[in-house]
């Protein structure tokens, strides 16, 4: 009786193994931001993929540290079709042979291989070697000053150029808006809007062959030196080494500082924000082109290209391609902003879109606020002041070169230029001492 | 050997799945780690033998021996520091009436152990911010002129992360501590008090002598826990207190996770296995010997 209990038993098992070996999903997603915004809406978001792919997909959203989920995955054999990333992470995973060269795959593509759908200027983004490792998930904005329109129009001044016009506006900021900080960041995250005033990049940039660091050249001392001068009076926010974003963004939104260094989207959420939370506020966010160089040229910073990426071991890359053309098409740009048909938004009988309770809570970002199309127009208009602020990055903004190394080079930046921001040394020594010593860890060649 | 397992063969079933535990999630993933330092690791698994090529790359980096050195210091400090200081909340702890305010007493200090790492640094970042608590005070009464800015100076970096973990961990400590003097007969005490020694006497050569084997497990637990210090000095590492602060765990963790290079990370991490069962060894013996003595 008991063996025969035995053997029905790992019958049971055995079937079972098999079956969920047999129903294995037909695309494996490994994804951060893109999907629902919670367990229960981004089952409801993985339904409505399966429904227009015609696939049973799996989508694999962990709710935090992303990294260290895609990074165990992979190393314990995990095989997922598709990876989410962004730009700074290609070179790593590159050289350790984990994901695919998709070149050939985006030109057989019609869809992916589309200028008006991924322009040019989206693929170069995160080029290397004229290879395409993987696909653009949205259109990725940059960073820049975003000043209090409010306040400047308050203090009849002009919106700044020059690093005196900056300090000029902070100082009136201090002196009227009782005693409220003038620039508020986190660590060297952005200081790029300024460092603009020394016409220097941030990130490596490759002079002759040869890996160099601009912030660490003496081009950037007088700079480091205007942020000491901000330090001493006051006009910097003391605690930028320590904040995250989320400091300096409630800095800003309670009055008590006049200028943060943000994504150009935020300029519209800052506003959006405030108009919904405290309607009878003044307050104005605006985005300001950095401060121009010795030859006029403002230098601003796109972000990371956010990346669909296909491991070196995916079993399903056709579906991969699948799922990729339906994101670069009309329901696919509906499902990454809106979000989920009958959740997050409606459809009238004209056609028009309407936002429910929770398409408006979710702010119209479900992995792709903005898409890289350049023909689809949005159901809904931008929120005030981002496309004034994505011209700006438009004009000015490019990606910075960040090669493995840059890990390593970042915190030698940092040490040095943060003594520098508080004035514990000057400009100068700080640039000589980063530099020797990025030299001497042969991060840089000259 | 095989009658022993016959006759307890019980007392072996009970213990098998405890043996199966730790090979499965101890023994296995550390004996992977040693193989893994000594690959070429791929993201996708091991690509090939390099013998010592990891190890070489980690003692020909400058930060590794940064990181060993923050470590030493680090898991000094934490030690020290945090078997030394529970002793006064627990002899504390030991004379407080009535018993509701010694309740409170207890409640507040084993309050901190409860919380985590991300709360507690939260917390004093803003008590210790250049515009918090602390430094208004310290303002307001003229002590300094200048703020402090206790996370993002060198000075302060690696006082904050042993202050801030043995101001976690004194509440668990102070209660082993008291668990051990309640075991105390008050017999002792009171015969003492005949005999006319005051309090410092008492806690010198009766409470001290009685809580000493409690100690030098207190010392073990917290050298061992303090050598692999990660999320409180990965929390309050920045720019300015990276080279402070940076210990042999979290440049584990930044070569491995952040960097994608597995390989080094193995090696980093055996490398932090060593020294720890070096360091906890040497402690061992001395504290073996001491008691021998």
């Amino acid at each position: 009786m008991k063996k025969t209990l035995l053997t029905a038993n790992l019958t049971v098992l055995a079937a079972a193994l098999m079956a969920s070996s047999a129903l294995a999903a037909d695309l494996r997603i490994l994804t951060a931001v893109t999907g629902g915004k919670d367990a229960a809406e981004h089952e409801q978001f993985v339904a409505e993929l399966e429904e227009h792919l015609g696939l049973d997909i799996e989508m694999v959203k962990p709710a935090s540290d992303y990294n260290n989920v895609l990074f165990t995955s992979l190393a314990s054999g995990e095989r997922y079709d598709l990876i989410y990333g962004d730009s700074s992470m290609l070179p790593g995973l590159i050289d350790q042979g984990a994901i695919t060269d998709m070149t050939d795959m985006v030109a057989a593509s019609a869809v992916l291989s589309d200028e008006t759908a991924i322009p040019a200027g989206e693929w170069a983004l995160f080029d290397i070697d004229g290879r395409k490792w993987a696909v653009p998930n949205k259109f990725e904005g940059g960073t820049l000053p975003t000043i209090r329109q409010d306040w400047l129009e308050e203090s009849g001044m002009e919106t700044p150029v020059t690093l005196d016009d900056w300090t000029a506006f902070f100082k009136w900021a201090r002196d009227n808006k009782d005693g409220a900080y003038g620039l508020s960041t986190s660590k060297l995250y952005d200081i790029q809007g300024f460092m603009s005033a020394a016409g220097i990049k941030a990130g490596y940039v490759m002079e002759d062959g040869k890996r160099t660091i601009p912030y660490a050249t003496d081009g950037a001392a007088e700079v480091y030196d205007w942020f000491a001068m901000l330090s001493e009076e006051g006009l910097l926010d003391p605690n930028f080494v320590t904040n995250g974003s989320g400091e300096f963004r409630n800095l800003f939104m309670t009055d008590r500082v006049a200028a943060v260094t943000y994504w150009d989207a935020w300029v519209g959420l800052f506003n959006n924000i405030m108009a919904t939370d405290h309607p009878d506020s003044s307050f104005e966010a605006k985005g300001v082109a950095g401060v121009p160089g010795p030859d006029g040229d403002i230098i601003l910073r796109r972000g990371n290209a956010s990346l669909w990426m296909m491991p070196a071991n995916a079993e399903n890359p056709e579906n991969a391609i699948k799922f990729l053309e339906f994101w670069h098409s009309e329901p696919g740009y509906v499902l990454g902003t809106l979000g989920v048909e009958g959740v997050d938004y409606t459809v009238a009988a004209d056609g028009s879109y309407e936002l429910t309770e929770q398409g408006q809570a979710h702010g119209m970002d479900h992995g792709a606020p903005r898409v890289t199309s350049t023909t689809w127009e949005h159901p809904f208009p931008a929120l005030p002041g981002v496309e004034e602020a994505q011209e700006i990055i438009m004009e000015h903004a490019s990606t910075e070169y960040l090669p493995a190394e840059w890990s390593e080079a970042q915190p030698i930046v940092e040490k040095h230029a943060f003594q520098a921001m508080l004035g514990e040394v000057t400009g100068a020594e700080a640039v000589s001492a980063m530099h020797a010593e990025l030299l001497a860890a042969g991060l840089i060649d000259e | 050997m095989l009658d022993r397992i016959r006759r307890h063969w019980m007392l072996y079933l009970l213990i098998a799945p405890i043996l199966a535990y730790f090979c499965a999630f101890l023994f296995y993933p550390m004996a992977q780690g040693i193989f893994l330092s000594t690959q070429k690791a791929g993201l996708l698994g091991p690509v090939g033998f390099i013998g010592w090529d990891n190890y070489a790359k980690v003692f020909s980096t400058p930060a590794v021996w940064q990181a060993i050195w923050n470590t030493l210091i680090i898991a000094a400090g934490i030690t020290i520091v945090g078997t030394l200081l529970p002793i006064l909340p627990a002899i504390a702890l030991l004379q407080i009436t009535p018993d509701w305010l010694k309740r409170g007493f207890q409640t507040a200090i084993y309050t901190p152990y409860l919380l985590s790492w991300v709360i507690i640094v939260g917390i004093w970042l803003n008590t210790l911010s250049p515009v918090g608590l602390v430094n208004s005070v310290l303002e307001g009464v003229g002590l300094i002129d200048a703020p402090i800015n206790f996370f993002a100076d060198p000075f302060w970096a690696r006082p904050m992360v042993i202050g801030l973990t043995v101001w976690k961990d004194v509440g668990f400590h102070a209660l082993i501590y008291l668990a051990a003097l309640l075991s105390l007969s008050p017999d002792i005490l009171e015969a003492a008090d005949i005999d006319g020694a005051n309090d410092y006497k008492k806690i010198r050569d009766i409470l001290l002598p009685h809580l000493m084997p409690m100690i030098k497990v207190v010392f073990l637990i917290t050298l061992l826990g303090s050598l692999r210090t990660f999320d409180s000095a990965f929390l309050m590492l920045n720019g300015r207190t990276a080279d402070q602060i940076r210990t042999l765990a979290i440049f584990t963790y930044e070569r491995g996770i952040l960097n994608f290079d597995l390989g080094l990370a193995s090696a980093a991490g055996v490398v932090l296995l060593v020294v720890s069962l070096l360091i906890s060894g040497v402690a061992q013996v001395v504290t073996r010997t001491e008691r021998e003595n």
